[in-house]
């Protein structure tokens, strides 16, 4: 029964809390030794998925900046600090579950299905009250990242002070995705709040909205697989002026305001574009004004846009799939909001 | 010996509807604008030079000279077409673009979007005034455009027949042909070219039919 345990459940460290994955002996987050004695014979697995070898989660090295915006790099990864392979199946334990206080047998729990569109909705955007902070003298992680997508979905990655993401350099590596950049996003705690930035700027960072948020021109969203850019409105037609030669094209009432939503493809390309009188329009997978039928990961009225002429309200209606603005630098994130980096969805989870 | 130069009659008609006026050709060169020989002044579309028909060879051909807004020849057949490349059907003018070819930055990085299915090219709307409207992105094979239904409509406009003209995109090379629509797909002239009997050609709203009698 202790093999079988061992090598099928993950283990929650008594000093870190964090969640190892099973037959670790060792917690790949603050080092303690979580099984002194291991089964001498292992019991077969079930089918694994490859090794994450990409990943390295340690305990931040350095201390906790004290601007919101910290220039220092952590170390580059020690090949000894890696993480063993996972051997826990595509799992998606409901992001209510108790993350850090969970006994052995209850995270077995997180044996579920492969986690499929919708996605469960995200919590409830609370302003954090002091109450509601984490404790900067506490042994625990200050949150956790939850990986819906891509590798290491299911898998959670403890935040403590710090933590960078990239494809090459920071604690969580995505090697595998090319949208990442070799340094992406740098996430960290000041004042008991969690900033995330954008280090790279070249498929940005974006942030999960809850109900709805203000974009400007230019802005880009995304929801589903799709990204956007608001083009805001378009120029009016020129007055006529008799005499001159007027530039012809497809005729616009007069005083009739268009705005116009732009798709950027993968590369920073421009693709399709949607011009529309207003007062608003939908992006979804059925009767909408941009509609996607095939598109997994998008409802069939995901998001409207209510158009002005420099800005616009992004609603949206994904009962929990998610429509992400870009940030344009830092951002303050609060539990329950969800990044997209590159092809990866991560979910920030508070301690409980 | 000088060759017989055939008879030419321009019928000119307001492509939204309207009279017809028939111009005959009495000399080898004959100029069309807001301020030429065959005067159209209502039309501020049309430069006051904008088209010379001449003989070349005791063939009829015509030539764009005003630039501006172009002359358009009506589709007989499939033609090819390529970046830069305009086109209009019904009150639409729609502009060929190449879509770059996927890149990364130096980083290796590739920023992320959504997904390219392979496209190639895309059409651009152009607004009247000149303001680039909506796009539309050319997917490998076949591209119906129309007014209700196909890859490309514009439902707004009744000028437009409900399967009007189709573009076929490969990596290499885009055509389009018209398939039996009612107001005709037009090419913007890029060069001088020959005039085939009951050709037809469109300046700003006019719409020219030229008949050739030998």
């Amino acid at each position: 029964m202790a093999s079988l345990l061992f090598n099928n459940l993950g283990i929650i460290c008594p000093v870190c809390h964090f969640l190892s994955t099973a037959a670790s002996r060792q917690c790949p987050c603050c080092g303690k030794t979580l099984w002194e004695n291991p089964p001498a014979t292992p019991l077969p697995l079930a089918p694994q998925r490859p090794s994450p070898s990409s990943v390295n989660i340690h305990a931040p090295a350095l201390p906790p900046p004290i601007s919101p915006a910290p220039s220092q790099h952590l170390p580059p990864i020690s090949p000894s600090a890696l993480l063993p392979p996972a051997p826990i199946p595509p799992t998606h334990t409901p992001p209510d579950a108790a993350l850090y206080a969970t006994t052995q047998m209850e995270a077995s729990s997180a044996y579920y299905p492969a986690p499929t569109p919708p996605y469960p909705p995200p919590q409830e955007k609370r302003p954090a009250s002091p109450s509601q902070r984490f404790s900067p003298f506490s042994s625990k992680p200050y949150a956790a990242l939850l990986a819906l997508t891509g590798t290491y979905r299911g898998q959670r990655f403890a935040l403590h002070q710090s933590m960078q993401i990239g494809r090459l350099r920071g604690q969580l590596l995505f090697t595998d995705d090319p949208f990442v950049s070799p340094l992406h996003a740098t996430l960290w705690v000041h004042n008991h709040q969690i900033y995330v930035r954008d280090e790279s700027g070249v498929s940005g960072i974006y942030v999960s909205i809850q109900k709805q948020e203000t974009i400007a021109a230019q802005q880009k969203f995304c929801a589903g697989i799709r990204l956007f850019r608001y083009l805001g409105q378009l120029p009016p037609t020129p007055p006529y002026i008799p005499g001159r030669l007027v530039i012809h094209g497809t005729p616009v009432p007069v005083d009739q305001a268009n705005y116009a939503i732009e798709e950027i493809l993968v590369g920073d390309r421009p693709g399709r574009s949607f011009v529309s009188s207003g007062p608003s329009l939908f992006i979804g997978t059925t009767k909408c004004d941009l509609s996607y039928s095939l598109d997994e990961g998008m409802a069939p009225r995901h998001c409207e846009l209510i158009l002005m002429p420099q800005s616009a309200t992004l609603c949206d209606f994904s009962n929990g799939l998610g429509t992400y603005v870009r940030i344009p630098g830092d951002r303050l994130l609060l539990p329950g909001d969800r990044l997209r980096i590159g092809q990866q969805i991560l979910q920030l989870e508070a301690p409980s | 010996m000088q060759t017989k130069k055939p008879s030419v009659t321009i019928h000119v008609v307001r492509a939204d509807g309207g009279t017809e006026n028939v111009y005959p050709m009495k000399t080898d060169v004959l100029l069309c604008g807001r301020a030429s020989e065959l005067s159209l002044p209502d039309d501020p579309f049309i430069a006051d030079v904008q088209v010379r028909f001449f003989f070349s060879g005791g063939r009829l051909a015509i030539e764009d000279i005003g630039g501006g807004n172009g002359v358009f020849t009506r589709l007989r057949q499939e033609r090819e077409i390529s970046p830069g490349s305009e086109i209009r059907a019904g009150r639409q003018r729609l502009l060929v673009e190449a879509i770059p070819p996927l890149s990364s930055s130096p980083d290796g990085t590739t920023a992320w979007g959504s997904p390219d299915i392979g496209y190639r090219f895309r059409l651009v709307q152009i607004l009247e005034g000149g303001i680039r409207g909506a796009v539309f992105p050319l997917k490998i094979g076949d591209n119906t455009l129309g007014r209700e239904t196909g890859d490309i409509y514009f439902l707004n406009d009744s000028f437009i027949s409900g399967r009007h003209a189709v573009i076929s995109a490969s990596p290499e090379k885009l055509t389009i042909r018209d398939v039996g629509s009612s107001n005709g797909t037009f090419l913007r002239l890029a060069a001088p070219t020959f005039v085939e009997p009951s050709d037809q050609f469109l300046l700003g709203r006019q719409l020219m039919r030229v008949d050739i009698q030998n």
